[in-house]
């Protein structure tokens, strides 16, 4: 793929290659040092670098003089100056192309053409404890660097890759800014609510748990917990790879079976430091709103059912459009700065952003402020490298009313959704409207009477230091520490109109918690390489502990005796402590963990054809009983590469490889500590105390077996390459709250399910450069995924995927049933309604599909033509469904029939209005779509300036255009209130917060 | 940043790390609990007692057993209404006799009665126990067993020897002479009931007795075949009778004159009739779960309309062929407005045109006048069909969690179990003044004579919304008779109700019931 487009950021855009030829870079600096005597005969060398494939100026190359630190880069337009003695070399480098040396000689103009390289073979994936060139890779590695990156607002680095990877599929929650975000890699293997993906920040495993402490609001359900990563500032990320299979994630052993996600950050780079900044401005508004019914069709719609028309409180005096009282246009604001530079021996990279980004329902929104600092430093002869890493970040996140668990008295997206459109905002005496019902709730107040928010701040620090024993063996030792603290405030002011149920007296409720969470992380690791004639042995061993601690508190309070509009959980003590109140309620927890494991792989291969390498991870964790403490991960596997073969060497193909892997990984994510012990809690309402659970000490890990086949290939002198793999998982001992068999003092205990999950299925990606002409290039990108989910064996009555809404107090769409997905939706067969108009339903739940699509896919063109380039990217999924519990519980004519508001296409003339809320396959929806999610124009300004080196500027849209059948708007959602039984539903939509389209237009110059 | 003081800083921490790594390297790997207590010893009894007396509020409550006793029967139903209480048709199934081993309602009574059990076996075999907090412990699980011996007919039990635990599971004959082994062994501990109301649950002799009379009365349904017929021996019915007249001896209990001071939110200062008592604090929801059951809320809201105070949740009604059945001028039906000041809300059965505190009509969501009428079908009602009920008053100081004490044995039934002995005895003119002593304090006629039927009918009269109807039913044989909105004969088989499914998967011991 062509670089052009970020070429001029005047970044490399891979780290792992960067750095590593910088490494060679300064080595020979170092060895072939020369007198700094030629300072005195300096002259300023200039020129132009330009591609030789297309001849355009290559921006961002960096360039320097042999045995010295002076360097610099070429400007947007491939230009530089150097001062330079006569008898300088220069060194011209950039990631992907081959690098050159040339003498300086007598001239002062010099100009160069840099051949690329056959670059998806030479680009240096990040493995776990490692890089690997992809032509060596031997497992299903994806790796996605900065100009591959989605574009626009983006809250946290797997946004960048949203649709990107063939096998990855990302469902967020929401439309919510920093909402979390499904990952599945390779299909959903787990019972648990965490199916994420294992996060690596600059080799530091992360803890990815949430970080919120969700003891819930008052009478709203609890907050949509915020993706865990919106720490890392995306502007900072150099690459992303990402571990599909067993084979390699098998590194990271137990905490493997949903793949592994490295991220790497940006690093300063040899020569002078390189100022960057970039802003941009954002306007995000709702992709799709409610097609509701207007005051007059209300008013007729309520004639048909027969209601008092003149009645005040069914049509009102008001007309207001409830969706424009609740949304809005947002903005959001960026700013990021880094500066980065070095030496041979030094490297070092500041980065400072800011975002503020407005929700698109008013009154939520997210801000942050993200820094980053890191640097390395070599000593004695370069043997000893050290180095360090900081990241921090405070994030400020204002929730509405908008939980995914509220119950029928409603939310903003709720109300705004059904509330009489007949009705004012305010009476005729300035107060908030209502007809005066307990639970009426005008979402207007809501908006200004409801308030959750709070601060989550998080600092991962890592030191690290490595040692070049002798030649070829090296020792790391990494230590690193993450600590998120965060606190969420939320309170209904007094007197809110709509609480009477849930505030005692309608005196105001509030509750703070808050929630710290610490994980310490130590890592040795011992590297040996040699190459002996055509043989090339890697091995690694390596020892990693990992303690995660996790503590909290919660205070909740009622009966305030504050006047209206006081922030309660600011004055949490003004209260009516007095006769039988009981303002005051605490709870609290602290839990810790530990992880210890020893991990080893060994790589072989010959001439560069035939590769074998096998790894074994054995894991500790203290959350399993004595009997299992430790499980064994293994992976095996190979490759063999034919185009290097004699017998290939005039083919078709410029490379072919088959890979093939067998892997064990494990899973303990989402299971929590202390399970191994008996405990006893108190129960605060009888001062009684009650045993809890029994220890278990035969729990034992969550494991995955798998095994894939895969064949990479590049033809056409690798103008079209691709990667096609098939995997097969299969996941065993799911560890999972299931019934305890009674008379017991739990109703749940976790244990090993002796159910599998069977994942397979085939990616496919490939890139083709279309169009690579003088000034103009096109390269097309395409990634497909198809999957099958299966639940094959279950010997257990397990019911999940709770709907929400009146009238649906237990209901459930998703008994987990074998020989079927996970998650598959078995309801009532909807046959149309009877001649009263109530539905007719079959007698037994039929399977209507699975929230899984059979098939996602994504087709990116990236185009570029002189100073102009355009990225378009395109995504969809077909072959999933989704059960629209939105409509059905606040569709249709019951719900008019309550004097609420509907979506037209949910009303069926034909029912009646005292009909039955009820599941049915009526509400089991496609969840195909295609999405253009990403459209870039951008174009580079020249800039006759010595101090600015480029400048570009470029108007992003996110989220353009959906076509889908769906009823609701967006069929790429799932609200993760729901779940069942310790179990987090999928694909069910409930008062989603709607999505936005958004705009993004961005400045970015580097100096 | 300099150079050297990198160097330095890396260097120092560089040293440092080593030595935390090796502080750290190789644990054992401990689950260490921070928050709960892990040392059982170290907890008082009584505290786990408390706990183990906590599962009793599961009874009170609108779903899980109370609909299994309550729904079930010619006395109450759950309608749907449009948007309300479809709940996956979990109410219509328990009217319809239809339900399955996956109802919410039944599989929430199997766990959380034996829950109950589990925690006080706990109290049992403590050492630390002593011999009154055992009894104590002893007769909460014998409660907890009779809920699932008389629901389910299996009760699972772990019988804990030298701290060796075998499970096994009771037939329900096995169950009944264990529960009354077991509560007969301790009567002799308990204490009398107080003559001050306390404020947390506690086992009392009287308590004991009530239950016992309670199986006695059912043991030929517990030890007989399930579809009948029963017999009633008389050496069983002789036990009700002494039970019965133990409790009177005691000199603490009496008829209440006021038929509702039983229910009120000071019941336990004005009736004298709570000899099996659960005890409410207002505003303390004494629920053992999260989930909200436990809480008495749950008798007053299901019935009552939107737009009534308390605003209640728009769904349980009697029937009409029940409310008809009432004599007129029986006291019991209600009529009485319970607080002018703040609701129009009336004591008893909720018929006819709905009033706020100053007298105004009430009308319902759509606009019409909210006018409870008797007639109210299963499915498709709308907000005003049905006869609500309103036994236990509403908490105006505590909605959410009232005042108002349950007694899941009360005087009036231990003198119509009396009754009940002394008639299938043959002794009827025994057991008709017992009736007619409760029938006078209900402002009704004496009856010239009783029969079964007509002391099936005044205990249904007596004791709707108490959570006995089922049982009654079942013990009269008509309990699978056709009742309104359930037109045909169920089969006997749903005298018992299926063992959750997800029990008789895990446990081998356990046989789903016959019929499902």
């Amino acid at each position: 793929m062509n670089n052009h487009f970020y070429r001029w950021f005047g970044r490399p855009v891979r780290q792992g290659a960067a750095s590593k030829s910088l490494l060679k870079t300064a080595l020979m600096a170092i060895t072939m040092l020369v007198s700094i005597s030629i300072y005195a005969q300096d002259k300023t060398v200039s020129g132009k670098v330009t591609d030789k494939g297309d001849g355009s100026g290559m921006p961002g190359v960096s360039v320097s003089v042999k045995g010295s630190n002076r360097g610099t880069q070429t400007d947007i337009n491939g230009a530089y100056k150097i001062a330079a003695g006569s008898n300088a070399t220069l060194v011209f480098s950039f990631v992907g192309y081959a690098k050159q040396e040339v003498a300086v000689g007598n001239r002062s103009e010099l100009n160069v053409s840099l051949a690329s390289e056959d670059k998806a073979l030479d680009e240096v994936v990040v493995i776990g404890y490692g890089t690997q060139k992809v032509k060596d890779a031997t497992g299903s590695v994806s790796s996605l660097s900065s100009k591959d990156f989605n574009k626009g607002v983006i809250n946290s680095p797997e946004q960048l890759l949203q649709g990107r990877v063939a096998g990855v599929q990302m469902t967020p929650n929401s439309g919510d800014p920093g909402a979390g975000i499904n990952i599945n890699i390779r299909g959903t293997a787990s019972l648990r609510g965490n199916n994420n993906p294992l996060f690596v920040v600059d080799n530091v495993p992360l803890d990815n748990s949430d970080v919120v402490n969700n003891a819930g609001a008052v009478g709203i359900g609890t907050v949509t917990s915020r993706n865990p990563l919106n720490f890392l500032n995306p502007a900072d990320i150099e690459n992303i790879s990402i571990l599909k299979d067993a084979s390699a994630a098998a590194i990271y052993g137990a905490r493997g079976a949903n793949g592994v996600v490295l991220i790497t950050t940006k690093k300063g780079k040899s020569g002078a430091g390189v100022f960057n900044f970039s802003m941009s401005g954002s306007v995000a508004s709702a992709a799709k709103k409610y097609d509701l019914l207007s005051p007059s069709e209300f008013k007729a719609e309520m004639q048909r059912a027969g209601q008092d028309v003149n009645n005040k409180l069914i049509i009102g005096s008001g007309s207001t459009d409830w969706q424009e009282q609740v949304l809005r246009t947002a903005f959001t604001q960026n700013y990021n700065m880094s500066f980065g530079g070095g030496s041979d021996k030094t490297s070092y990279f500041f980065s400072l952003g800011y975002q503020d980004q407005q929700g698109i329902i008013k009154n939520t929104s997210q801000d942050k402020v993200q820094a980053r600092i890191n640097a390395s430093h070599k000593l004695f002869d370069d043997k000893v490298t050290v180095g360090v890493a900081l990241t921090t970040a405070k994030i400020n996140d204002v929730y509405g009313a908008t939980s995914g668990n509220v119950g029928f008295d409603g939310n903003l997206v709720s109300r705004m959704i059904n509330l009489n459109p007949t009705f004012p905002v305010y009476a005729t005496d300035g107060s908030y409207f209502t007809t005066g019902g307990v639970s009426f709730r005008n979402p207007v107040s809501l908006l200004n009477n409801f308030h959750q928010y709070g601060p989550t701040n998080r600092t991962l620090a890592n030191i690290f230091a490595s040692w070049e024993i002798v030649k070829g063996l090296t020792y790391k030792a990494s230590l690193s520490q993450d600590n998120v603290a965060t606190t969420l405030n939320s309170y209904v002011d007094v007197n809110t109109p709509g609480f009477q149920n849930s505030v005692p007296n309608n005196a105001g409720g509030a509750t703070i918690g808050n929630q710290n969470r610490t994980t310490s992380t130590i890592e040795h690791t011992l590297n040996f390489k040699k190459v002996v004639g055509k043989h090339d042995i890697e091995a690694l061993a390596g020892f990693s502990y990992q303690k995660f601690a996790n503590s909290g508190s919660n205070v909740q309070a009622n009966y305030f005796t504050v006047p209206a509009g006081t922030n309660l959980t600011n004055n949490i003590g003004y209260v009516d402590n007095t006769g039988s109140n009981k303002p005051f309620n605490g709870t609290s927890f602290a839990n810790q963990s530990e992880l210890q494991s020893y991990f080893g792989r060994a790589s072989y291969n010959y001439d560069g054809k035939y590769y074998l390498t096998g790894t074994l991870r054995v894991d500790g964790s203290s959350k399993f009983g004595a009997n299992n403490k430790y499980g064994y991960f293994p992976a095996v596997n190979g490759a063999w590469k034919i185009s290097g073969e004699e017998f290939m060497k005039d083919s078709f193909f410029s490379n072919l490889k088959l890979r093939a892997g067998y892997g064990v990984t494990g899973n303990s994510e989402g299971f929590p500590a202390n399970q191994t012990v008996t405990t006893f809690i108190p129960n605060a309402n009888n001062a009684g105390i009650s045993k809890e659970n029994i220890a278990n000490a035969d729990l034992k890990w969550e494991s995955t077996t798998s095994y894939g086949l895969g064949i990479d290939f590049s033809v056409m002198k690798g103008r079209l390459s691709g990667t096609v793999d098939y995997f097969n998982k299969t996941t065993n001992n799911l560890l999972f709250p299931l019934s305890a068999p009674q008379p017991d003092v739990a109703t749940t205990r976790w244990s090993n399910l002796d159910a599998s999950v069977v994942n397979k299925g085939v990616e496919v990606t490939l890139a083709y450069d279309v169009i690579k002409s003088g000034d103009f290039t096109w390269t097309a990108s395409a990634n497909a995924t198809f999957l099958d989910n299966k639940l094959e064996k279950l010997n257990n009555t397990v019911l999940t995927g709770d709907i929400f809404g009146q009238g649906l107090s237990g209901a459930y769409v998703q008994p987990l049933t074998a020989g079927y997905p996970l998650y598959s939706f078995f309801v009532p067969e909807f046959k149309g309604f009877d001649a009263k108009g109530q539905n007719i339903l079959s007698e037994k739940s039929i399977y209507a599909g699975s929230p899984f699509p059979t098939m996602s896919w994504g087709l990116n063109n990236d185009l570029s033509f002189g100073k102009w380039s355009v990225g378009m990217f395109i995504n969809g999924q077909s072959g999933g469904y989704i059960f629209n519990n939105t409509a059905l519980a606040l569709g249709g004519a019951p719900t008019l029939n309550q004097g609420n508001n509907s979506d037209k296409s949910w009303i069926d003339a034909k029912e009646s209005f005292t009909n039955g809320l009820a599941a049915s396959t009526r509400f089991v929806e496609k969840s195909d779509f295609v999405r253009l999610s990403n459209l870039s124009i951008s174009r580079r300004i020249a800039v006759e300036s010595k101090h600015i080196k480029g400048l570009s500027v470029s108007l992003s849209g996110q989220n353009l255009l959906l076509i889908s059948s769906y009823k609701g708007l967006d069929p790429e959602v799932t609200n993760p209130g729901a779940s069942r039984n310790g179990i987090a539903s999928r694909g069910i939509d409930y008062v989603s917060y709607p999505k936005a389209r958004t705009f993004t237009l961005s400045l970015s110059a580097n100096f | 940043m300099k150079k050297s003081s990198i160097t330095q800083f890396v260097r120092n921490t560089m040293v440092m790390g080593v030595v935390t790594m090796g502080v750290f390297s190789c644990t054992q790997l401990e689950d260490v609990s921070l928050d709960k207590v892990t040392d059982g010893s170290s907890i008082p009894p009584a505290q786990l007692l408390a706990s183990a007396n906590s599962y009793m509020y599961i009874f009170p409550s609108n779903g899980s057993a109370m609909s299994m006793n309550e729904i079930t029967t010619d006395e109450m139903q759950g309608p749907t209404r449009g948007t309300d209480w479809d709940d996956n048709g979990v109410w219509r199934q328990i009217h319809e006799h239809t339900w399955t081993a996956t109802n919410g309602n039944v599989v929430l009574a199997w766990d959380e009665f034996n829950k109950g059990h589990a925690l006080a076996n706990e109290v049992i075999n403590n050492a630390n126990s002593s011999a009154l907090i055992k009894a104590q412990a002893t007769f909460a699980r014998a409660y907890y067993m009779y809920h699932i011996m008389d629901l389910f007919g299996q009760v699972p039990f772990k019988e804990v020897v030298g701290g060796q635990v075998t499970s096994k599971v009771l037939s329900r004959s096995e169950a009944f002479t264990k529960i009354v082994g077991d509560l007969e062994g301790v009567i002799g501990t308990l204490a009398d009931a107080s003559a001050t109301p306390s404020q947390s649950f506690v086992a009392t002799k009287q308590a004991a007795q009530g239950l016992l009379a309670k199986l006695y009365l059912n043991k030929g349904v517990y030890t007989g075949a399930l579809a009948g017929p029963y017999t009633f021996a008389a050496a069983d019915m002789d036990k009700v009778i002494s039970y019965a007249d133990a409790i009177t001896a005691s000199g603490k209990f009496a008829v209440n004159q006021n038929y509702f001071d039983n229910f009120a939110t000071d019941n336990d200062l004005k009736s004298k009739e709570l000899v099996f008592n659960i005890p409410y604090t207002g505003g303390v929801n004494p629920s053992p779960s999260a989930d909200g059951y436990g809480s008495n809320q749950r008798l007053v809201y299901p019935g009552t309309h939107y737009n009534q105070n308390p605003s209640g949740w728009n769904g349980f009604t009697t029937l009409a062929d029940f409310y008809n059945s009432f004599e007129a001028g029986d006291v019991r039906k209600g009529g009485q407005v319970i607080n002018k000041s703040v609701s129009g809300m009336t004591y008893g059965f909720l018929v006819g045109q709905q009033y706020d505190q100053t007298g105004a009509k009430l009308t319902d969501r759509q606009g019409n006048p909210l006018v409870f009428t008797a007639d109210c079908p299963l499915n498709g009602a709308n907000e005003r069909q049905g006869i609500r009920v309103m036994k236990f008053s509403p908490d105006f100081a505590n909605p959410i969690a009232g005042a108002n004490d349950f007694a899941f044995i009360r005087y009036s039934d231990v003198l119509l179990m009396k009754a009940e002995a002394l008639l299938r005895k043959g002794n009827a003119a025994d057991g008709l003044a017992l009736v007619n002593q409760i029938r006078t304090a209900r402002g009704l006629k004496a009856l010239a004579t009783l029969t079964e039927t007509s002391l099936l009918a005044e205990r249904g009269h007596e004791l709707y919304n108490e959570g006995w109807r089922r049982n009654d039913l079942v013990r009269f044989n008509k309990f699978n008779d056709p009742v309104v909105n359930r037109s045909t004969a169920s089969p006997a088989t749903r005298r018992l109700f299926p063992i959750p499914q997800k029990e008789v998967e895990i446990n081998p011991q356990l046989k789903q019931n016959e019929g499902y």
